[in-house]
């Protein structure tokens, strides 16, 4: 039966696939996972199966830390006889809907460019014979399978897992599907809100700047966007206790406001319907959900127009400008990089490399962004009230920040060193394989170190001697670069003592609530360790030989031995 | 037969092109001449119906192609200047995209496509994703796709750029069999010797303008020079181009 009916599915998918509509929502769809940019320009093409893994841990890991917290033998421990699930899960409800907003969130951030069709689509399917209504309606549809998929796959493992954890050993199974069917309604329709809200922005950009302004514009954007979902992020564990302490009419007036309104809907559905705050909590969140689709359709609509449309009357807008030199991040590198002029190029060649494509900054601001985000967070706990004239000591979680952003752009730098460069102009790699070049492996060793310097928060000594402190920040920061000297890959060895550092030599670093900080630090080391495979070094150096290898094979070619030789020789 | 009736394009104020007319009969190959920024570009975006005319119309066998413009593109294959591919699709899998998009039944589009990329030798190069193909090779995928539904109608914008020595004989060859064949070729470049041996008519154009227009060899009767080049020196470019050589000389020498 269940063989019958995957065939079945599977030819209706393959039926759907040949038509021309089928055809293009496949395109558009692939499209929208594989992101807009070219593969041979080096970008990051992670595949879909990994983008899928990636936006199901986030759900997974909190549902498995919730097993412990809801389980029978901790509740018996706790001295918790009577349970209320509606009320006592409150909190991680709004956890929940936090994260399921964020990740979804997050997932159109990061394929922003690809939701709307560009020049490629216009100089590709334009010319054939098709209607730019289907065009507009297949991506239309593309784009709704993406958000079902991402919204789907975002919130499955929780939509399972937290219902089990929580309502599980209950013996009511109209209580369990009661609570499923809240918790699902929430996180389902936090997803689709913060999904349209991102489509309904970037539509609304595309619609109203000019092409070239908005892909300037685009990065810093995002940049803000992450900033702003890590923020909330990371206020969800304080905004309940902060309800329950405001006012009636404060608290009111926070409650509607998305993404906090999405817990009107679970509370509706698990039953207090009659309840006018959840009622107000819960219309609050759908008049959300409804503007947001109305106006990303809107925005859609316009962008279609305006600039889709427009594509061959405007001029290419060509690769984005460069900052002028002494704007330039990179100016204080090519200042302080080395004196003779191999080690010097080559240093300049690693920051170009390290900052050339969008998927390279969005790496490195997204990490720097989860640094500033935890850092806020740290300080938030601290007490500020001292000064350096009287000798007070300075709090303690200050000496955590510069370990934080450290570690964090240090991934960052690591991360964006895995995603592959454009082998034909990778010399510095050449240089380092020639067996020539007695020099080349110490050149490119000193480089990849004074890069990581420079990069690695120089103001570690500068910051403690402002605030009065003692010298081991800037003796624990010696030490790591002075570590990371000996090992091939400096900013792997960077990014790993980083994390471990901080904890032995400076014990004290630590804010007194050590729990919070590591479950960041230790989901930002999974995240950054689960996308690392992309380019496994060997792999990679085999390419650096060998460019042909690089040809991305999407099945086993059927040539023989032989004439794959041929066609390596005719590719160089 | 396809015609331009007295085309006009105005981007806001810039005139781009000014009262273009021809005709392009069925087994003619016309080429279509003129430096940068003439407004060689504009018409063949008007031609293929991806811009509209500000003024005049382009017509095929006497109706508008704006009116049915689905219908029109059936009968069209068009190469564009830049091979912008889908880098993400191998090279099967774009031809396999295109002809679906053509509504090309399965069994005649698998066999075209097969037949097709052993022709153009890439046929072992198939299962390749287009990011890793050379300008050459996403050159001849392009022409496969214009080609692959048989088209009465072919729009070449620059088609030899990046092709070999080889593909670029056989590609002259196969644009004046498609000719004899019945088909209306218009081929737009930059490469006279091609235009010249390719082309039996001509259409030199200069800053949105037709400067000449006829059978090749009457543009060039008429002009009274010998080659294409000493015709297109002679129509279009007011710069010497002999003064420029030795200025660019004298700089590098200097340099």
């Amino acid at each position: 039966m269940i063989s019958r009916t995957r065939q079945w599915l599977e030819e209706r998918r393959s039926a759907f696939s040949r038509t021309p509509f089928g055809c293009l929502v496949g395109l558009f769809l692939n499209r929208l996972f594989r992101g807009a940019a070219d593969a041979e320009a080096g970008e990051l093409d992670l595949g879909v199966a990994v983008i899928l893994v990636l936006l199901v841990m986030p759900g997974l890991l909190v549902s498995l830390l919730t097993l412990e917290k809801y389980g029978s033998l901790m509740r018996f421990l706790h001295g918790q006889g009577a349970f209320d699930p509606f009320s006592a899960t409150i909190s991680d409800e709004y956890l929940f809907i936090v994260l399921s907003a964020s990740v979804t969130a997050a997932a159109a951030l990061w394929r922003w460019d690809a939701i709307f069709l560009d020049r490629r689509d216009y100089t590709n399917l334009v010319p054939l014979p098709l209607s730019l209504r289907t065009l507009f309606s297949a991506n239309l549809c593309a784009i709704l399978s993406f958000a079902a998929i991402l919204t789907i796959v975002a919130n499955g493992a929780s939509m399972v897992l937290f219902p089990i954890a929580v309502v599980g050993s209950q013996p009511s199974l109209s209580l369990f599907l009661r609570f499923a069917a809240g918790h699902a309604a929430a996180v389902l329709s936090a997803s689709v809100f913060s999904f349209f809200f991102i489509f309904a922005l970037a539509g609304l950009l595309t619609a109203l700047l000019p092409s070239a302004a908005f892909r300037k514009l685009s990065l810093s954007i995002r940049f803000v966007s992450v900033i702003a979902l890590l923020a909330l992020l990371a206020t969800s564990f304080t905004v309940p206790d902060l309800l329950k302490r405001l006012s009636v009419t404060s608290a009111h007036g926070i409650a509607i406001l998305p993404p906090i309104s999405f817990l009107g809907i679970a509370r509706t559905v698990w039953g207090n319907a009659n309840d006018p705050f959840s009622a107000a909590m819960t219309g609050a969140a759908l008049i959300a959900i409804g503007l947001a689709a109305l106006t990303a359709m809107v925005a859609y609509i316009v962008s279609f127009r305006r600039s889709f449309l427009r594509l061959p009357e405007l001029a290419d807008a060509g690769p984005i400008r460069r900052l002028s030199r002494c704007f330039s991040p990179l100016t204080f590198f090519h200042n302080l990089a080395p004196r003779s002029s191999s080690p010097r190029a080559c240093c300049q060649f690693v920051a170009r490399s390290l900052l050339r494509s969008t998927a390279h900054l969005q790496t490195l601001l997204c990490s720097l962004a989860v640094g500033l985000v935890v850092s806020a967070e740290s300080l938030s706990s601290a007490s500020l009230h001292f000064s350096v004239e009287s000798n007070t000591s300075p709090p303690m979680e200050f000496l955590s920040i510069p370990f934080i952003l450290s570690y964090c752009l240090l991934a960052g730098i690591r991360f964006a060193f895995e995603i592959p460069l454009d082998l034909r102009a990778n010399w510095i790699f050449r240089l380092w394989l020639d067996p020539d070049r007695h020099d080349s492996r110490s050149v490119a060793r000193r480089v990849l170190l004074v890069f990581s310097f420079l990069f690695g928060a120089p103001d570690f000594p500068l910051h403690a001697r402002i605030l009065g402190m003692d010298d081991r920040p800037s003796a624990h920061n010696g030490l790591v670069r002075l570590h990371g000297r000996s090992y091939r890959n400096p900013p792997d060895s960077f990014s790993q003592n980083a994390v471990y550092l901080p904890v032995s030599l400076v014990p004290e670093s630590l804010p007194p609530d050590r729990g919070r900080l590591s479950f960041w630090l230790l989901h930002f080391q999974i995240l950054a360790s689960a996308i690392r495979p992309v380019g496994s070094p060997p792999s990679h150096q085999r390419r650096l030989v060998h460019p042909s290898v690089r040809e991305h094979t999407r099945r086993p070619p059927l040539v023989s031995p032989t004439d794959a030789r041929h066609g390596q020789a005719h590719h160089f | 037969m396809l015609e331009a009736k007295n085309l006009c394009k105005f981007y806001g104020s810039v005139l781009a092109v000014q009262n273009v007319a021809f005709t392009l009969d069925p087994g003619q190959v016309l080429g279509y001449l003129g430096p940068n920024g003439s407004g060689k570009s504009t018409t063949v975006k008007m031609l293929t119906g991806l811009l509209e005319p500000t003024y005049g119309e382009v017509t095929y066998d006497g109706q508008n192609i704006h009116k049915d413009l689905i219908a029109y593109r059936k009968i069209l294959g068009y190469v564009p200047e830049e091979p912008n591919l889908y880098p993400h699709l191998t090279g099967e899998e774009y031809l396999d995209m295109v002809g679906t998009l053509r509504a090309m039944p399965q069994s005649r589009k698998s066999t075209t496509i097969a037949s097709l990329l052993e022709l153009f030798s890439l046929w072992r190069h198939r299962y390749v994703t287009l990011g890793s193909y050379s300008k050459g090779m996403r050159q001849k995928i392009l022409l496969i796709a214009a080609l692959m539904d048989n088209p009465d109608v072919l729009i070449l914008d620059e088609p030899l750029s990046g092709l070999d020595v080889t593909s670029v004989l056989i590609v002259k060859s196969l644009i004046q069999a498609l000719s004899a064949q019945g088909k209306s070729v218009f081929y737009c470049s930059h490469i006279l010797e091609v235009v010249e041996k390719v082309c039996s008519h001509l259409i030199v154009l200069r800053k949105g303008q037709v400067l000449a227009h006829g059978p090749t060899s009457s543009v060039r009767q008429k002009i009274g020079k010998d080659s294409l080049e000493d015709v297109f020196l002679e129509l279009v470019e007011d710069a010497d181009v002999t003064q420029i050589v030795s200025d660019i000389v004298g700089v590098v020498a200097c340099s």
